[in-house]
């Protein structure tokens, strides 16, 4: 029998993959990123269904438990995410200020042919 | 000092109570080239500046200091500027400062020259202890981090030669500026002069937090580059 837990993380894995699915049939995501994301998502359906899988990966990598996995792993992932993040704010960032240095020029530009 | 062309530039955030005077004074000691930028400031900063037939760039929105000297430095270059001097808007600068700070430039003995409140110690009596603290934190700080020495990393009196000021690359938009150029003046192996300012504290400028902020940008910055 599965357990609450279980059910609830099954139901909110199942809600994302519709989501990611619709999104790349609407065409709002590549190809690669959509298996990427399907394949992190099955992986952690698998794990949620049969937790005691994760014990082969674990001995692999000497961990004792398979939770140490998923949850080294899972911080891993969540780092790389936010460094991601980071990089897109900063570009982000960059380009809005550019945009109101060429504003700041073009309105100065205008204001002198008017005089 | 005529046959140099020396642009001044003033980024300005709220500034109505003193960029008038500023300005005003500038002009007085024989600076006529002024550029401010005004950064998104919700006062009558901007039109009390176009009152004193100055050069106003408008930012549509706040950006913070960096983009603002950002703009400024790049439309002085493209008015073909010489020298270029980053001077505050709140009437912490002497205008009469201006003529030394750029004299090691004109001499060619450097690219960038800093106008340091730490050098000369009957200046430092009127800055709080706060300040000091902080001020000496973030040397160390900008050191640590980027392996650049200064007296003083976060003044905001400065002069570029034309060849520094389009050498140095500035990406950080807000406060943390003044770190990052000190540290770019290192990393693209400028030669770097420094010289004694006296700083007039009138109002309240950047707070502990705003010090504290400016830390954690930079240690961010470090680590992502």
């Amino acid at each position: 029998m599965l357990s609450l837990f279980q059910v609830l993380a099954l139901l909110f894995i199942l809600v994302l993959l519709v989501k990611i699915t619709l999104k790349f049939k609407n065409l709002k995501m590549g190809l690669g990123e959509y298996l990427l994301w399907v394949l992190i998502w099955l992986l952690l359906l698998i794990v949620v269904v049969f937790p005691a899988m994760t014990f082969i990966p674990a001995r692999w990598l000497g961990l004792s438990r398979g939770v140490d996995v998923v949850v080294y792993l899972s911080i891993g992932f969540l780092f790389l995410l936010v460094y991601n993040l980071y990089l897109k704010i900063e570009k982000i960032e960059f380009e809005i200020t550019t945009l109101v240095r060429k504003i700041s020029f073009k309105n100065f530009k205008l204001n002198e042919k008017k005089k | 000092m005529a046959e140099k062309n020396v642009w001044i530039v003033i980024p300005a955030f709220n500034e109505e109570a003193t960029i008038k005077q500023v300005i005003k004074s500038l002009k007085k000691h024989g600076w006529r080239n002024i550029i401010v930028v005004d950064d998104g400031s919700v006062d009558n900063t901007p039109s009390i500046a176009e009152r004193e037939d100055v050069i106003v760039l408008k930012h549509i929105i706040n950006r913070g200091l960096g983009a603002a000297l950002g703009t400024g430095i790049k439309a002085a270059l493209d008015l073909g500027a010489d020298i270029i001097v980053t001077f505050d808007a709140d009437l912490q600068h002497k205008p009469e400062d201006v003529e030394r700070l750029i004299k090691p430039i004109i001499q060619g003995r450097a690219d960038v020259v800093i106008g340091s409140r730490f050098l000369n110690k009957e200046y430092l009596k009127g800055m709080p202890l706060s300040k000091k603290i902080g001020n000496i934190g973030l040397n160390i700080i900008t050191y640590l981090l980027f392996g650049a020495k200064t007296s003083d990393s976060q003044s905001g009196m400065r002069a570029f030669s034309r060849k520094a000021a389009q050498t140095i690359s500035i990406k950080t938009n807000r406060m943390e500026v003044s770190s990052e150029i000190i540290a770019e003046v290192a990393r693209k192996k400028l030669k770097k002069a420094e010289i004694p300012i006296k700083a007039i504290y009138l109002r309240k400028g950047q707070s502990v937090w705003d010090g504290f902020k400016i830390l954690g940008k930079l240690i961010l910055k470090r680590l992502m580059e």
